[in-house]
């Protein structure tokens, strides 16, 4: 399959002056599965929409192939889209939907057969081409739809939640297995899920949505590790944020001291920069005994903080913590031995400390 | 958990069966009263009827035996009597036709739309439903009167589109405008339900595959309406084919049809079994059409299948 590379440029659709997408610009580089993830009504599907066509575009464009297809009708823009509910044509057999595009298309009935018959190989359907959508399980409907977008050798593939009606056992397999596919026909693809492990999982590039604009771009670990603000660092993943203010550079490393006598050392804070957010993930944060010692004053990323809960979760406990000033702070930690978890009494006093590289710098809110 | 669900299930159905149990008595007991009304007012007449059309009237007027079958081969061996019986079938056909031609955007429409435009076009489509058909028939003959001060005439002479009278009151048109009018919501309302029930996903993916307007209608909206384009041809036929009143004020002698007939043979020439044979014919055609529209249904159930 040629892969194309599909650009949209400030990309905006206003419903009755409120703006669903909001100047959304973004190139997606041929072959690759890019993400867009955001919490419900974020504008993840208008923006699938706008590409498929199905949508028309307030203002901007949509380009494939440096090619502008933004005045293109829908049927004329080969592009194979999977909806939330497979919307499979239910007086159609499983072949005579996956043959739909092939027909529209002219091709022949000979090579049609042919290639519905690979296209049902490919989703592990062989079998069941003569069945009708309501004899199939959710899985196969699933694995139908996809074959229908496929078979017509889409220049994008555009999947909207799609396996979000699957339930969590098959929704696993079908993220790998589905990714896998993707990866073999080489089908530059775009994905809509309000899940971020969905997005984790799947996706060379995540784009996080917020209120119709784009949040932040990047692979997972640049999103996961470095989230461009506060709503990406809590909306993929959980994070501790920390307020302060700059109080010593000493060449490279900036020191920052928060509310709670908590003191960061961090990079990469800007020259002119005074206030500051800084983000910790809880699987950073160390726990540990204060075994009657007195607390280390003046050491950076390390405070005390009293527990509040620990809820054991298997191979790891989730530890909430209380700083002096009141902040909450969450740790994750693997269970090393059976009982280290039941060991803390609510209300102890521990001390925490995280390794300064754990520290991130959040640009904006 | 295998086990457990294994368990369950019979377990549940059991409780499904239960409840159908006790669904099922008062579900009966409520059904009677019509059931007794129908019993008495409708069953009982007809096979009556059905007993009249094979006997014998002599000449006095008393309706006795011998059973005989000379009414319906009468009725099928006179020109005039299998004329009005095609009548009555192409008028039934044409107007379900003209129905559903002229149905289906308004049908569209009214599944497509919000709510306050789909509840304002339900109550244009039914507000004829309100005056009586007698009323209404006649504001059509005023419209279609075939002399130029008719309202139609009228008003195509005056833009030049004819220069003669159209001859249109009292012929096979006019009672085809006139049923149109009464039962058009017949068409529209059923429709319009089936096509609402139509997922709008469907019609966005065959977009996407590559299909222009027309063939999305063609090959996906057009198939899932058939279950309630068959109930609205159903509907329009059978209440068309046993009309009376429309075909009397506005078809005049010349497009008469099976319910003028059995009138005549009833109050006129008072030959009770021949009015209760031809009777018999418009029932059985009705029903026959009922019945092939089922069949055509059945053939679809597939869809059910879950
Ligand atoms: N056809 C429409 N008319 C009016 N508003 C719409 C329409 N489609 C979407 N919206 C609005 O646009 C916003 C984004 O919707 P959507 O793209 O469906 O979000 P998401 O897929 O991220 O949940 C929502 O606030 C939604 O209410
Ligand atoms: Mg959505």
């Amino acid at each position: 399959m040629n892969s194309a590379e599909v650009r949209l440029q400030a990309l905006s659709k206003h419903y009755h002056r409120v703006a669903a997408v909001d100047d959304v610009s973004l190139t997606i580089e041929p072959g690759s599965m890019v993400a867009l993830l955001g919490p419900s009504g974020c504008g993840k599907t208008t923006c699938l929409r706008m590409i498929a066509g199905l949508v028309s575009p307030s203002s901007g464009d949509i380009l494939v192939n440096s090619e502008r297809i933004t005045r293109v009708p829908v049927h004329k823009r080969n592009i194979g889209m999977l909806f939330q509910n497979y919307a499979l044509f239910p007086h159609m057999t499983v072949s005579e939907n996956i043959a739909f595009g092939l027909d529209m298309r002219g091709i022949g009935k000979a090579d049609a057969v042919k290639r519905v018959g690979h296209a049902l190989d490919l989703v592990r359907l062989a079998d069941f081409g003569g069945r009708f959508p309501s004899q199939l399980s959710g899985g196969q409907q699933q694995r139908v739809a996809l074959a229908r977008a496929l078979v017509i050798e889409p220049a994008v593939l555009l999947l909207d939640e799609p396996l979000g009606a699957l339930d969590k056992g098959l929704r696993e397999s079908m993220q790998v297995e589905l990714r896998a596919l993707q990866r073999r026909l080489g089908v530059t693809t775009v994905m809509v899920t309000h899940d971020q492990d969905e997005a984790l999982t799947m996706a060379d590039r995540i784009v996080v949505m917020r209120d119709g604009r784009l949040e932040q771009v990047g692979t997972a670990t640049e999103i996961y590790q470095r989230p461009a603000s506060k709503f990406v660092a809590t909306f993929l993943g959980a994070s501790n944020l920390f307020n302060g203010t700059v109080e010593r550079r000493n060449g490279g490393e900036t020191l920052v001291t928060t509310g709670a006598g908590l003191s960061l050392s961090v990079d990469g804070v800007a020259a002119d920069a005074r206030d500051v957010v800084v983000s910790v993930r809880p699987e950073a944060v160390v726990v540990n005994r204060l075994n009657g010692s007195s607390p280390p004053q003046n050491v950076p990323n390390t405070i005390v903080a009293e527990i509040e809960q620990v809820i054991y979760r298997g191979f790891i406990s989730h530890y909430y913590l209380k700083l002096q000033d009141g902040q909450e702070l969450i740790a994750y930690q693997q269970n090393q031995t059976r009982d280290v978890a039941a060991a803390y009494a609510q209300g102890e006093k521990v001390i925490v400390r995280w390794d300064r590289s754990s520290n991130h710098v959040i640009a904006k809110d | 958990m295998s086990s457990d669900s294994q368990a369950l299930a019979p377990a549940s159905s059991r409780l499904v069966e239960r409840i159908a149990l006790r669904l099922t008595l008062p579900a009966v007991l409520l059904a009677v009263p019509i059931l007794v009304f129908l019993a008495i007012f409708f069953f009982y007449p007809a096979i009556n009827l059905l007993f009249f059309s094979l006997l014998t009237q002599d000449a006095k007027g008393v309706v006795g035996p011998p059973h005989t079958l000379a009414h319906y081969t009468r009725f099928f061996e006179v020109d005039l009597y299998l004329r009005v019986f095609w009548n009555t079938l192409r008028i039934s056909l044409v107007t379900s036709a003209f129905a559903i031609v002229l149905g289906y955007p308004v049908a569209i429409v009214m599944s497509r739309s919000g709510p306050i435009v789909s509840r304002t076009i339900a109550l244009i489509v039914i507000a004829p439903l309100i005056v009586s058909v007698v009323v209404r028939s006649y504001g059509w003959q005023l419209i279609l009167v075939n002399s130029p001060n008719g309202l139609l005439n009228w008003a195509l002479m005056s833009i030049g589109i004819i220069s003669e009278p159209l001859a249109i009151l009292y012929s096979e048109t006019a009672v085809v405008i006139g049923s149109l009018h009464v039962f058009f919501p017949m068409m529209v309302l059923p429709l319009a339900s089936a096509l609402g029930k139509i997922d709008p996903n469907l019609e966005d993916c065959a977009r996407t595959l590559g299909a222009p307007w027309w063939k999305v209608f063609l090959r996906v909206t057009l198939p899932l309406s058939v279950p309630g384009l068959v109930a609205g041809f159903t509907l329009v036929f059978s209440l068309t084919a046993g009309s009376f009143v429309t075909p009397v004020i506005l078809g005049g002698t010349t497009a008469t049809m099976l319910g003028n007939l059995i009138e005549q043979q009833i109050f006129v020439v008072y030959d009770w079994p021949f009015g209760a044979a031809i009777a018999m014919v418009l029932v059985l055609v009705v029903f026959a059409i009922n019945t092939l529209s089922m069949r055509l249904l059945e053939g679809r159930r597939f869809r059910s299948v879950s």
